[in-house]
């Protein structure tokens, strides 16, 4: 006898046609809800859907089907590779079983038979276990160790409930088969037969039939049960998180680079103005997928400084916030502020370090949605002393402290004592050294530009200074909201840049980096930017800079955001410190790298306070001591200051010396 | 402060007086005249009159009504005044004439006047700064209130606008007066009164579409001669102030009394 695939054995004849029946209800309200979501998000047209899944297939396989980023977290991967495949493979059996009997049988042919069927009761009694298994692991995360950044709410334990009774119905209803109807070859169905031998044999044939056909109907309904409350459900995840890895990812930007809306020098005066969104309506239905892609999985706020350092931001909350008001009835056209959805503080605390897009295994930007609330707080200028002072001294004095030209004069005089030369004076120099106003205008600042200029002199580096021409690059005012400020300076640079003839920069601080390097790009000027650190690396590697006095403390690096996560520069840091520090150790703080955590100067937060109870700047000095290191290397001038502050006030400026790269390779020349 | 109960049915009208003067806190002394460097030097509205600007607005935010600008001097710059416009005011005049150069607050109020009774002639409160960032005369309000011959309140730090009265709260010297006075009437307001707006930039450029209206002497009935200061400024010089640079040495406690008598003999004496 050949092994084939018995459906509806058990069951009254006329089974297939009353199950197909009720199935008509359930597809029907899985369609509605489909639709109704789309619909809600604004989605015009299946055309235009369907055309932006087809751009970012590829990221849907990746990050989506692969689950590339979900995998990141290793108990929380495991436990969606488990649920997911085992779902996905219990999903194509029932299909493969539709096909053979519904279509296949029909024609007089049959697919699930011989060595094929074999195979096939095997594996997918293999992703039965894997899905119960990752369930359990659901309820060991969730339950038993309570991992903080999981919420529970009734929805996901029902869902977690109908999952369950579908995988354990699944065996309990091929236990049976096998118990009444045994065959041959029922070894393959491994767990349904371990089952049947524990608890069905002996039992008497006529009640196991009655309990079969019961737990059968069960089985179907709670699947299509489940199936048609997904459109409206927590586990809806599954499809709006795809579809918002194809549609956003493709069009998402670099990190670092926020959307130009307008040219100021291209608007028309009376053209309406907007910026930003202070209302759902406001957003095209892309970014409000975004939002409704949101699984709540809280790994944004686990990652994120701001949270930990007690102020009223979380990012996971900004979008579940948003994400509810997607669906409330009229959440669309609300005030997200005035209404008191979202408060103030919340936007203000961001230090734009991007940890939760780096952190968001769907590809969702929290960060993004609260810069441009942000825009659109400041677009009205309602904004306190600090910040309003902030932007002033920009557009008066042409940097955020509001000290005058003179200050700025003063110090390119200490330069110019020490060698260093204006583009003026060397016109052809092959570099600008462009200094920004953290080290132009701070006295602690200062001491890294001059330790750059030294290392520069020294190795022989052709380079020039803008001197007095140089402004600040506007950054500070691009990230609290003031693009037409922003913008303003930034044209301005990039007339004195292009005038000039300026190609490639070196910079000592990580936000005119990234400013000079990827902002300007929309504005016309493409420049080869370089960070000291890389710079220096390049001298040392090539033997243009020798150093001499090696060094022997134990150093520790803070990845500042802009250079590390947002630009990518790890390992140029690490070999300049090694290099200095050849006779002494180098540590590594346990979140370094892409994983490392903001100073709490960034996004321009260093030239306003919000309501907290900690700092970032002190968690990360905690975390620096803990290394047990001599001295923690910064790569910037707010993160110097930053950090010379959380010294200061926990007390171990003594003990922990903060330098930049530069201070400590112009040491050991 | 008892069961006052503000009413607002009126929608006022509001003027708003602002002074255009040098950003003193970046104006340098020439070396050796010590006269102020005037060429060199960036203009900006008067702080106190950004005030007056945020308190109209936000009058206006709360009980509707208009706000209009009005701006005199030597030599008005439209780029300042549209500022105001992007914070929110509906309107600005404009009175430029060389002749102001010398005006003190006599020759000011009545400029203002005159611009006022053209412009806007049908006025509920006239708003200025309590004085200006450069000359520090805390005069052009009170003599606006006695041009129109109409109550006025100073050193405002907080007004309240009802139904055709206003209630003020003033800083006097040891404490705070509550006044309360009918419509029309002049303020003068302090910097504590609010946090001014920033206006963004686009708000600025969005400003252009609002009516910002140029006037002449002749506009509004004045001559060179109405303008004429009182009083005479003969020269302005800046204090020259010049570090001590003094050095105390020794232990830290030594170090801390001689510091406290330096600072006592400073004060003559007086501990
Ligand atoms: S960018 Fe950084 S500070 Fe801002 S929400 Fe994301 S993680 Fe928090
Ligand atoms: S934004 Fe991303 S990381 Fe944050 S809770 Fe939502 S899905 Fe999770």
């Amino acid at each position: 006898m050949e092994p084939i695939r018995e459906t509806y054995i058990l069951l009254p004849p006329g089974t297939d046609f009353l199950m197909y029946l009720v199935l008509v209800p359930f597809a029907l309200v899985f369609v509605f809800g489909v639709v109704y979501r789309l619909r809600r998000l604004g989605v015009r047209s299946v055309g235009e859907l369907l055309n932006s899944v087809f751009r970012g297939v590829g990221y849907m396989a990746r990050y989506g089907l692969l689950q590339r980023k979900v995998v990141s977290e290793h108990l929380a991967g495991v436990m969606h590779l488990l649920i997911y495949t085992g779902i996905i493979a219990l999903f194509i059996g029932t299909t493969l079983v539709f096909i053979d009997h519904d279509i296949l049988r029909v024609l007089g042919l049959r697919l699930l038979r011989g060595d094929f069927y074999l195979g096939f009761e095997f594996v997918l009694d293999v992703m039965g276990v894997a899905f119960l298994l990752g369930l359990a692991l659901l309820i060991y995360r969730r339950f038993i160790r309570h991992e903080p950044r999981l919420r529970n709410r009734l929805e996901y334990s029902m869902a977690l409930a109908g999952l369950l009774f579908i995988g354990l119905s699944g065996y309990v209803l091929e236990a049976i088969r096998l118990t009444v109807e045994p065959r041959p070859w029922s070894g393959y169905s491994f767990v349904g037969k371990a089952v049947s031998t524990a608890f069905f044999v002996n039992l008497p044939t006529e009640p196991l039939t009655l309990l079969y056909r019961g737990i059968w109907w069960s089985h179907a309904i709670v699947a299509f049960a489940m199936v048609a409350v997904l459109p409206y459900s927590p586990l809806g995840h599954i499809f709006s998180t795809l579809l918002n890895i194809a549609v956003n990812a493709p069009r998402q930007l670099p990190l670092g680079k926020m959307k130009t809306p307008f040219r100021i020098d291209e608007l028309d005066p009376s053209a309406d103005i907007k910026l930003g969104f202070r209302s759902l309506s406001e957003l095209g239905w892309m970014e409000k997928l975004g939002l409704d892609a949101c699984t709540d999985c809280g790994r944004c706020e686990a990652a994120c400084p701001a949270h930990a350092a007690g102020t009223p931001l979380s990012p996971r909350d900004i979008m579940q916030k948003l994400r509810r008001q997607l669906w409330r009835s009229d959440g669309l056209d609300e005030d997200v502020f005035a209404s008191g959805l979202i408060d103030e503080e919340e936007v203000w605390a961001c230090t734009t370090c991007s940890a939760c897009i780096e952190a968001c295994p769907v590809l969702i930007r929290p960060m993004d949605y609260i810069l441009e609330m942000r825009r659109a707080l400041t677009l009205e200028g309602k904004l306190d002393k600090r910040k309003t002072a902030m932007l002033t001294n920009l557009s008066r004095y042409g940097n955020p402290y509001g000290f005058d030209q003179s200050e700025k004069q003063k110090f390119f005089e200490e330069l110019a004592e020490m060698g260093v030369q204006t583009l003026e004076e060397k016109p052809d120099a092959e570099y600008v050294y462009w200094i920004g106003c953290a080290s132009i205008y701070d006295a602690r600042g200062r001491e890294i530009a001059k330790s750059v200029a030294k290392i520069l002199l020294k190795a022989g580096v052709s380079f020039a200074v803008l001197g007095v021409e140089e402004t600040c690059t506007g950054d500070p005012a691009r990230r609290i909201g003031e693009e037409g400020r922003f913008q303003e300076l930034a044209l301005q640079n990039i007339e004195t840049l292009k005038q000039k003839s300026v190609k490639k920069i070196i910079v000592n601080c990580p936000h005119c980096f990234n400013t000079l390097k990827k902002e300007y790009r929309d504005f016309g000027l493409e420049l080869e930017v370089k960070h000291h650190s890389q710079v220096i690396g390049e001298l040392l590697r090539t033997g243009r800079l020798k150093l001499t006095k090696p060094l022997s403390e134990k150093i520790t690096l803070h990845d500042s955001c802009y250079i590390g996560r947002i630009n990518d520069v790890f390992e140029e840091p690490r070999f300049v410190i090694q290099s200095a520090n050849k006779d002494g150790a180098y540590v590594e703080m346990s979140r370094s790298g892409r994983k490392s955590f903001c100073c709490g100067a960034g996004g321009s937060t260093y030239w306003y306070e919000v309501r907290r109870t900690d700092r970032e700047s002190v968690i990360r000095l905690r975390e620096a001591v803990e290394t047990g290191a001599s001295i923690l290397a910064v790569e910037c001038p707010y993160c110097m200051q930053m950090f010379a502050d959380a010294a200061r006030v926990t007390g171990v400026d003594q003990s922990l010396k903060i330098k930049d790269i530069a201070e400590i390779v112009a040491e050991s020349i | 402060m008892g069961t006052y109960r503000m009413m607002s049915r009126t929608m006022p009208d509001i003027v708003v007086c602002v002074k255009q003067t040098v950003d003193v806190y970046q104006l340098k002394p020439h070396p050796e005249t010590l006269a102020p460097q005037l060429s060199q030097a960036q203009w900006k509205n008067s702080d106190f009159d950004l005030n007056a600007v945020e308190e109209a607005v936000r009058i206006k935010e709360k009980s509707g009504g208009k706000v209009v600008v009005v701006s005199v001097g030597p030599e008005v710059k439209q780029l300042l005044v549209r500022e105001c416009l992007a914070m929110g005011a509906d309107e600005a005049y404009i009175l430029s004439d060389p002749s102001l150069a010398q005006a003190d607050g006599a020759a000011t109020a009545k400029a203002l006047a005159a611009v006022i009774k053209t412009a806007s002639p049908k006025w509920d409160i006239i708003l200025c700064g309590e004085a200006s960032l450069d000359q520090n005369a805390y005069q052009t309000g009170p003599r606006l209130a006695e041009i129109f011959n109409v109550p006025h309140v100073s050193y405002v730090n907080k007004l309240e606008v009802g139904d055709r009265v206003l209630k003020a709260w003033r800083a006097v010297e040891d404490g705070v007066e509550v006044v309360s006075c009918s419509l029309p009437a002049v303020v003068t307001v302090g910097l504590e009164i609010n946090t001014p707006r920033l206006p963004s930039l686009l708000m600025i450029r969005a400003a252009q579409k609002k009516p910002l209206k140029e006037l002449s002497l002749n506009d509004v009935g004045l001559t060179k001669d109405d303008l004429m200061p009182r009083a005479e400024t003969l020269e302005v010089k800046a204090l020259k102030t010049e570090r001590r640079r003094q050095v105390f040495e020794g232990k830290v406690e030594e170090l801390a009394e001689k510091l406290a008598e330096r600072i006592i003999a400073h004060m003559g004496g007086r501990r």
